[in-house]
């Protein structure tokens, strides 16, 4: 299979103060078009940083990151938030959906940046929310859904733009074991229609769903 | 509906989207929203109030002045007391006269006519009318010097006056109230006399304010000036106003200096006269409506200032709390440009409906203004359309910084938000 993403010698760095501290340390990975990859380590190990540069909500401090081979070091605001609009979805464990607005209307929310707005996007909303099981919830606001309804929506509004990388940061950290399992189907059901699905756990159950896991230690990967 | 053009659709459908999203989000806190545009709406309300005054006051003066003619200078004997009187008596001025207006026309090149008034002091025809009629008898050439119109029959003809006809015509109000009578060949009462009705003057708008100096055609009976002493006896040649017309508007002022000289001359250095330059009375109306102009508008945008550092308040106070969302969107793909833009419109959509509020309690305003105290206001649509582009214009300048803060937030931080 191509590599969807390559990472070389990336690296990540915050200056606090006069200190200069390193959250990623030279990391060379690349996952497959259509891998299903657990990213694992305790807190502060930098999961989400990577998560985050891979995503291109951060950047990276040092090294190469190619996505489907081009490279993504360098972009300007309007190429990286073209990139989030176009090719990721995220999911995240607070599941971040603009609590004003409906579940149509948040799901809708990616079509807004996109430079392809067009007359059906009502039907594609609804379209992917049916996927996830929630065609009959459009008009609902999100504090009117449960936590694995909510996160199912967050699924919706990251599959609707058709992205080739789904990233989940802990997405059933905020759930109930049923909850939880459900949000993994889902998960897995994206995985076999192609998706890659990078997703960030603490969970070894969760971990194992998924075809390899990697280890962060320190900002490096674990041998 | 008819159907868009499919390069213009997406673009129409996104705008439309996001006014949508941007309506919600000042939904979700409308009564802050409220109280946040109620400076704008204050701005904007007595801003068009005062318009719309400032403009009926002005329209009223200018008509006013214009129907005293722009080419016209007016010489109008002064109202004086009877020791002012005796004083000009002393030093041998005769008072205001035709004579005047000869020596004036024969002494000033630029003088192309002039036509004399002699306001009456006749008793008036039995009418049943509260106001009583203004009588002024005239010189043939008055109607053209004064620029009033004819509806019905003709004016004063120079036979009229050569021959003492004992004619008269008619300001449109009066010649209506008077039903039949106030109609050519109508027959008017004046002293001891029978006037023959000739002609009525068209309707003519003068404003409840006399301060410049316009009299009220409206009301009034206008005769021959040569048949004055058949109706009432006196001296034939004295006159209450001389109209001078100066054969263009461009001469008035230069021409002013040597018609001050003859009437000085003339009147031996007595001030029982004064001279109206309808021209002057044109600019200092200008000048006043100028300042009138610079305070309302200080006013206004005073109000608009206040009103502005609210809202930008409100704005910058909206972005913390909706850190979380900005986080989402940017997450979602939109670039620091979107929610700039973002921001933007939710602040100009904020001030427009503070401005259309605005417009709407100013033009409620005027029309109970003008309704009890009487005073002419004018509503027109630059007076409804300005301070909406101001308001909007407030919003976009006020609604930068809050918009620059959101477009420069981390995303990162900002969906930590909690």
């Amino acid at each position: 299979m191509a590599a969807l993403i390559e990472v070389e010698r990336l690296a990540k760095s915050y200056r606090r103060g006069a200190q200069e501290l390193e959250i990623l340390r030279d990391l060379d990975f690349r996952v497959a078009q259509g891998e299903f990859v657990a990213l694992m380590g305790a807190s502060g190990s930098g999961k989400s940083t990577l998560l985050n540069i891979l995503g291109c909500l951060d950047r990276h401090s040092s090294g190469r990151y190619l996505f489907a081979g081009r490279d993504m070091s360098g972009l300007g605001d309007e190429a990286l938030s073209l990139f989030r609009s176009r090719e990721v979805g995220f999911i995240f464990q607070g599941f971040n959906l603009v609590s004003q607005f409906s579940v149509l209307e948040n799901v809708e929310l990616p079509f807004l940046y996109a430079p392809d707005y067009c007359a059906d996007v009502r039907a594609r909303c609804i379209d992917a929310l049916g996927r996830v099981g929630l065609a009959a919830r459009l008009e609902h606001k999100p504090s009117e859904l449960s936590g694995g309804e909510m996160q199912r929506v967050a699924i919706a509004r990251a599959i609707v733009m058709l992205p080739r990388l789904i990233l989940a940061d802990e997405p059933t950290g905020n759930l109930d074991s049923v909850s939880g399992g459900q949000i993994l189907d889902i998960l897995d059901e994206l995985n076999r229609n192609g998706a890659t699905i990078l997703i960030v756990t603490h969970d070894v159950g969760v971990a194992a769903r998924a075809s390899r896991q990697m280890r962060l230690e320190d900002g490096r990967f674990a041998r | 509906m008819a159907a868009l053009p499919d390069s213009l659709s997406p673009l129409l459908l996104k705008l439309e989207a996001h006014l949508r999203y941007a309506s919600r989000s000042l939904w979700q806190h409308r009564l802050r929203a409220l109280l946040s545009v109620l400076g704008i709406v204050c701005g904007v309300s007595s801003f068009v109030a005062m318009i719309c005054v400032g403009e009926g006051a002005k329209r009223e003066t200018l008509a006013q002045i214009e129907q005293l003619g722009t080419s016209n200078v007016l010489v109008r004997a002064a109202a004086m007391s009877s020791e002012q009187a005796g004083e000009a008596r002393q030093r041998g001025s005769r008072g205001l006269e035709l004579a005047d207006g000869e020596r004036l026309r024969a002494s000033v090149t630029s003088v192309a006519e002039v036509a004399a008034v002699l306001e009456m002091k006749v008793t008036t025809l039995a009418l049943s009318r509260q106001t009583v009629p203004q009588i002024l008898a005239v010189t043939p050439n008055f109607g053209s010097v004064q620029g009033l119109d004819i509806a019905v029959g003709r004016f004063i003809a120079e036979a009229d006056s050569t021959e003492r006809n004992l004619v008269c015509v008619l300001g449109h109000g009066l010649a209506l109230s008077l039903g039949t009578a106030g109609r050519p060949g109508g027959l008017l009462r004046l002293h001891n006399s029978l006037c023959k009705v000739v002609g009525v003057l068209h309707e003519r708008k003068t404003g409840k304010s006399s301060a410049i100096a316009a009299r009220d055609f409206d009301n009034t009976v206008l005769v021959p000036l040569g048949a004055v002493g058949a109706l009432a006896g006196g001296r034939p040649d004295a006159v209450s106003e001389l109209v001078l017309r100066l054969a263009a508007a461009k001469e008035v002022l230069p021409a002013l200096p040597l018609i001050r000289r003859v009437l000085e001359v003339n009147h031996r250095g007595a001030d029982d006269y004064s001279i109206i330059v309808p021209q002057e009375l044109l600019r200092q109306a200008q000048r006043t409506q100028a300042t009138f102009d610079a305070v309302l508008g200080s006013v206004a945008a005073i109000s608009l200032l206040v009103g502005g550092i609210g809202i930008m308040n409100v704005m910058l106070a909206s972005v913390m709390e909706r850190r979380r969302e900005i986080g989402i969107r940017r997450a979602v793909g939109a670039t620091q440009r979107h929610i700039t833009a973002q921001f933007m419109t939710e602040t100009v959509l904020l001030t427009s409906v503070g401005g259309v509020l605005g417009i709407a309690v100013g033009v409620l305003g005027t029309l109970m203004l003008g309704t009890v105290t009487g005073w002419v206001t004018a509503i027109s649509a630059w007076a409804l359309l300005l301070p909406l582009l101001m308001s909007a214009l407030t919003g976009l300048f006020f609604g930068l910084y809050p918009a620059l803060q959101a477009a420069r937030l981390d995303p990162i931080a900002a969906l930590r938000y909690e």
